[in-house]
């Protein structure tokens, strides 16, 4: 598909026309909960304004914001390290996150406020290990940065399930969060990072056409002016400042970084002007519908989400791939 | 080039003498260490069948028995039976003679080789809390293992009365059931059912459902559970859900701190909150199926009276 403005804003409409109704859907409806009317008819009532406006509108717009990070980080790392099994969480980031979110448990569950603190230093300190591991000659070695970053993992999976033996009563919330649970954050939080994410997102953005160009080759990109070093390492950090954002605030949310920019690229090409805001918005419509999923399935009474998006995801990806093979 | 090939596959088919010598040896310390494997013994004892459905034969009277749950603990101490307690877990704090035994490790991680050690003549471990794998294990070693699982008032009685029976402290255990029977009809009767709601996690939300026995407790304090029954016992409850059932009161056992945040976003609005209704109690004596859930329910009464 060749790239046009207007080509651009027309896709970026019809997608926003399928978000807003899944968005007010699942803002909205909620089986065996209180019914719409009630919801839109009781804003003086003090319970049905707390459900709507504290608790589903964060936990909503979280969906959006954790799904669409992760989905534009699992593209432009699937770019950078040029493997398509590329996913956010490979480079060890949201281990790092998840031990620094579990070590205030340890420490005393009292230190609830420095759960999300912890988990985003957690990730920082991993992220920079592993950009350290994966630099050769001051450039960025794809396969260094991956096994790195598998190795980083597996060493802070270790010290997270050797930690387990001291949790006690902390369990149950550390393997919540392993799972991943949008409910995890709290409204002021969401509200903060939801531009800080946005932000970042715009930034990777600028970076698109370069993107397309160092697909083509690398040495090809280099000849033709593009910094791809520098572009290379400046998405490493975007990337992970990404990963790092969604889980500390939600946990470990698997699949949506890894499947959504596949599914993108069959209907979008190679073209990252389209593939970036296009993934950002899949990765947060198919978050949302599983969240939506996990917490209605068995209301009150809620299921991890992370086993939803896989659940959701993967068929629908096979399914893509066989139609398109025949 | 051809000889040396014809030289190592020459080699494969006849063994050398050190070939053979070693594959001899080999052979005999396979033998001999299958043979070590330790052989049952045939002891006296009664059979009894456990919780999950299992015939134990249980030695005539017990005198070391490890305990791999606290409520164990507390029944084995009630009952009279705290002298012949080999071994406990980590977990075991109450009463004080039970910090005092030899301990075992946790509940989801005790230590065969330190339970092994202290040559116990029966364990008696939950079905929900510990591991079966440990169980089994210890079954191999040729241990009686005698699993409980109570999950009701009326089966923690039975429980007690079990493993008075099992020790030989039948009579013991019959009025340590007597007086909790008689701490329960001691209750004020409440004008009216309070729904509660009980706090057993706060991030995620984790509640106690209909069929756990702590909603026998909510039953028996007068007043009732608003978590329906569902796949789980202690089910994820969704925030939402909590501010729907919107409780009278908010049962929490806890010994943390409390998380300050908790009851300001949402759950400000809540009855229970706005009432000042949010009971933080001792968890052990709420969450231990054991002799002391008579106090639990004596205690929630006390506090749900108007």
């Amino acid at each position: 598909m060749t790239f046009r403005v207007n080509t651009l804003l027309l896709h970026l409409s019809v997608w926003l026309l399928i978000l807003i109704p899944v968005f007010l859907f699942c803002l909205l409806v909620q089986p065996g909960s209180v019914s719409v009317q009630m919801l839109l008819t009781g804003f003086d009532d003090p319970i049905l304004s707390s459900i709507l406006w504290e608790v589903r509108l964060p936990r909503v717009i979280n969906g959006l914001m954790t799904g669409g990070a992760l989905a534009v980080s699992g593209l432009v790392l699937q770019l950078i390290v040029r493997n398509p099994l590329a996913e956010p969480y490979i480079l060890g980031i949201s281990s790092g996150a998840s031990f620094g979110a579990i070590l205030p448990l340890i420490l005393g569950a009292s230190l609830f406020s420095f759960q999300i603190g912890g988990a985003f230093t957690g990730a920082v300190l991993v992220m920079v290990v592993v950009y350290f591991t994966g630099l050769r000659y001051g450039r960025i070695d794809n396969g260094r940065l991956l096994l790195g970053g598998v190795m980083m993992g597996a060493f802070v999976s270790a010290l997270i399930f050797m930690s387990f033996t001291f949790l006690g009563d902390g369990l149950r919330t550390a393997i919540t969060w392993l799972m991943g649970n949008l409910s995890l954050g709290s409204s002021s939080v969401i509200f903060t990072l939801f531009p800080i994410i946005l932000l970042i997102i715009l930034l990777v953005y600028r970076y698109s056409y370069a993107y397309n160009l160092i697909l083509t080759g690398e040495e090809v990109a280099s000849q033709v002016g593009i910094p791809v070093d520098r572009i290379k390492k400046v998405s490493y950090l975007y990337v992970s400042a990404l990963t790092a954002l969604a889980v500390c605030v939600s946990g470990i949310i698997g699949f949506v970084g890894l499947v959504i920019p596949h599914i993108l690229r069959r209907f979008y090409g190679f073209d990252h002007r389209y593939l970036i805001p296009f993934s950002f918005l899949g990765g947060g419509m198919l978050l949302m519908i599983a969240d939506w999923i996990a917490r209605a399935a068995l209301f009150p009474v809620e299921l991890p989400v992370g086993a939803i998006t896989a659940f959701l995801g993967a068929p629908f990806f096979i399914a893509l791939m066989r139609k398109q093979s025949t | 080039m051809q000889k040396l090939r014809l030289e190592s596959s020459k080699n494969c088919i006849i063994p050398s003498f050190y070939q053979r010598f070693f594959f001899a040896f080999f052979l005999f310390t396979l033998v001999f260490l299958t043979s070590c494997s330790p052989k049952k013994e045939d002891k006296p004892g009664k059979i009894v069948i456990d919780a999950i459905g299992q015939e134990v034969t249980v030695p005539i009277r017990p005198e070391k028995i490890i305990s791999l749950a606290p409520n164990i603990t507390e029944i084995l101490f009630a009952i009279g039976a705290g002298n012949q307690i080999a071994g406990v877990t980590d977990f075991c704090t109450f009463p004080d003679a039970a910090k005092t035994k030899p301990r075992t490790g946790g509940l989801t991680n005790p230590n065969l080789e330190s339970m092994l050690q202290l040559q116990p003549d029966l364990i008696l471990v939950t079905a929900d809390g510990n591991p079966k794998a440990i169980s089994d294990r210890a079954k191999s070693a040729g241990i009686p293992v005698f699993t409980i699982n109570p999950s009701s008032w009326d089966q923690i009685l039975a429980t007690i009365q079990l493993i008075g029976e099992l020790t030989g402290h039948e009579s013991q255990a019959d009025s340590v059931i007597k007086s909790m029977i008689e701490k329960t009809e001691k209750l004020s009767i409440l004008p009216s059912k309070p729904s509660i709601f009980t706090l057993l996690n706060e991030k995620p939300l984790i509640s106690a459902a209909k069929g756990s026995f702590l909603d026998d407790i909510l039953e028996k304090a007068g007043g009732f559970n608003v978590v329906p029954s569902g796949p789980e016992r202690y089910p994820v409850i969704n925030q939402e859900g909590l501010l729907k059932m919107n409780p009278d009161v908010i049962l929490w056992p806890s010994e943390d701190d409390p998380d300050p945040e908790l009851f300001k976003g949402p759950f400000k609005n809540l009855k229970a909150v706005k009432s000042g209704k949010v009971f933080k109690v001792n968890p052990d004596l709420y969450l231990r199926p054991g002799p002391r859930v008579a106090d639990a329910v004596a205690d929630l009464n006390s506090r749900l009276k108007p």
